[in-house]
């Protein structure tokens, strides 16, 4: 068990935006997690990556208990996330943006050397940025890049951490077509070698990549299984597939 | 290759300038431009806390106050060895910066600038307390730093050329360790600081190992500064001076590599160019600076760097 979510809750004044939570995830499952707007999505993840700080319930990971640890101590450990809303180093270039999160990883530092002149720095940044299929923009400042660009640009960071636990936040929000198709390729390739929670609203990528599926409704999972079992609960259908499943 | 050139003929000017001040007889150029030096080496040393770490501390002359006292309070004692003085100055304004960072950098916007401004008024109120050495008149310096008869401060040209060298040492050291590891570390706090955190930073013990380095190199501009006076006051600690200090870097342009030197050298010449003017010199000279901060948006070094990229 990579990831063990007890009780689990959050309120923002009379809102209560996570409700006694209880969740699993396995190494090396791609865990969904879907929900209507304003079920409490980001908020989980944001309490999952230690940037928001639950009001009861414990985080394990690993069979550590992470729950007061902060993010950076987090991310040390081996979470990752990417951003709903784009959020990247604007004035560095997408190669610099993806060398700091190696550089993150390496715990090293120092005062005198060229970082970008760094082989240790550069290689593995420039394989992550080919990864995410990004390599032509690799010079580019990440403040040019497209949205669909930015959001590669975010995958590839949060890999390069070389994280336990990819915890990816809408990363098809806003996306094209095209642009969708070839995250969700991504995504498929990086399946079983990376454990993920995928947070998203397009369904289709949903039901080609989890290998379980939770439903966040008001704080609350009201159901969690296969995708064939959520494709068919009842309750999912009324408070949420709707009439289109 | 254009940012050669730059860096060349800077430098190449730099150096003309006591033999072409002794030629024209205006002996008084080569002084008006160490005294400029020294105030880029302090803007540079801001730089790197303000433009690439993005911490705007507005108590910059603390440091400046630390290093002239090392050196005053010491050869106030009889104690003349400049090595020794100067090893003070830098170690002293490193620890006020460790003790003030400590505290101010945990801190963010207005409470950062307002804190590091209070921690400096206490300093310079400190120094006006203290009638030992001189309270609110100062503290005359009778020898200068003596570098076991290496290098003679008493020298003007000899002087002049030591500050140079200290300000290309100073402004490639800031230079080095903004583009190393640590560097990117504290540019990235500054671009992002929910993301830094996301990949595993905590950016604290970064901003504050950045402000400790800039607290020791100001320390080094104080010490140059009381040897170029000859005397430290309070003053030297002034919440004016800290504005000075930081007008220089954004004048010149917060975090490029010859933005500080630039602020200073316009700043103060201009100043000086004004005050042999007019005795109301401060009239023209604010208007001027709100015009150049209006008109060079990305400092006077965006200015050179425009040009290079047409």
């Amino acid at each position: 068990m990579l990831l063990e979510v007890r009780s689990l809750s959050k309120s923002f004044g009379a809102l209560r935006a996570t409700d006694g939570v209880d969740l699993e995830v396995h190494e090396g499952e791609t865990l969904a997690v879907i929900g209507p707007n304003g079920a409490g999505k980001t908020t989980l993840i944001g309490q999952l990556a230690g940037n928001i700080r639950p009001d009861a319930g414990s985080i394990r990971f690993g069979g550590e208990d992470v729950t007061g640890l902060p993010a950076p101590r987090r991310a040390r450990k081996g979470f990752a996330r990417s951003f709903q809303i784009t959020s990247v180093f604007p004035e560095f270039s997408a190669l610099e943006n993806v060398a700091l999160a190696v550089l993150a990883q390496s715990g090293r530092t120092g005062f005198w050397r060229p970082a970008m002149k760094d082989a240790s720095l550069l290689q593995p940044a420039g394989e992550f940025l080919r990864l995410v299929g990004l390599e032509a923009r690799a010079q580019a400042p990440a403040a040019s890049l497209s949205h669909g660009e930015h959001r590669q640009l975010e995958v590839a960071m949060a890999l390069a951490g070389r994280p336990r636990l990819l915890l990816l936040d809408e990363p098809m929000a806003g996306m094209g077509t095209d642009e969708s198709q070839r995250m969700i390729e991504l995504l498929g390739t990086l399946k079983r070698r990376q454990t993920m929670i995928l947070v998203e609203h397009d369904m289709d990528a949903v039901f080609r990549l989890a290998d379980r599926i939770a439903v966040l409704v008001y704080g609350r999972i009201i159901a969690i299984g296969a995708p064939e079992e959520i494709r068919t609960n009842a309750e999912v259908r009324k408070a949420y597939l709707g009439e289109e499943a | 290759m254009r940012r050669y050139l730059f860096w060349g003929i800077m430098i190449a000017a730099l150096i003309a300038v006591p033999p072409l001040a002794a030629l024209a007889g205006e002996l008084y150029y080569i002084d008006l431009l160490r005294r400029v030096m020294i105030f880029a080496i302090a803007a540079a040393s801001l730089n790197l806390i303000l433009g690439y770490g993005g911490l705007v501390s507005f108590g910059h002359a603390a440091y400046l106050g630390t290093g002239g006292y090392s050196v005053g309070i010491l050869a106030f004692y009889g104690i003349n060895n400049g090595w020794l003085q100067f090893a003070t100055a830098i170690a002293a304004s490193a620890l006020v910066a460790l003790m003030i960072g400590a505290i101010s950098v945990r801190t963010r916007g207005i409470y950062f600038i307002m804190i590091t401004l209070a921690f400096t008024q206490m300093l310079y109120y400190l120094g006006i307390s203290v009638e030992e050495y001189g309270g609110d008149d100062g503290l005359r310096i009778r020898t200068r730093s003596q570098f076991s008869g290496l290098v003679d401060l008493n020298d003007p040209v000899v002087y002049y050329y030591v500050v140079l060298a200290l300000l290309l040492a100073t402004l490639y050291l800031v230079h080095r360790i903004v583009e190393s590891r640590f560097g990117m570390v504290l540019r990235a706090a500054k671009s992002n600081e929910a993301r830094s955190r996301a990949i595993g930073f905590s950016p604290y013990p970064y901003q504050l190992a950045a402000f400790v380095i800039a607290g020791a190199l100001c320390g080094l501009a104080g010490a140059l500064l009381a040897n170029h006076t000859s005397f430290v006051t309070p003053e030297f600690m002034h919440w004016t001076r800290s504005g000075e200090i930081m007008f220089m870097v954004i004048l010149g342009g917060m975090g490029t590599m010859p933005g500080p030197a630039l602020g200073a050298f316009a700043l103060l010449i201009v100043e000086d160019l004004l005050a042999g003017w007019t005795q109301h010199w401060q009239v023209i000279l604010g208007p001027l600076l709100v015009l150049s901060v209006l008109f060079f948006r990305r400092g006077l070094a965006g200015v050179f760097r425009r040009n290079d990229a047409s």
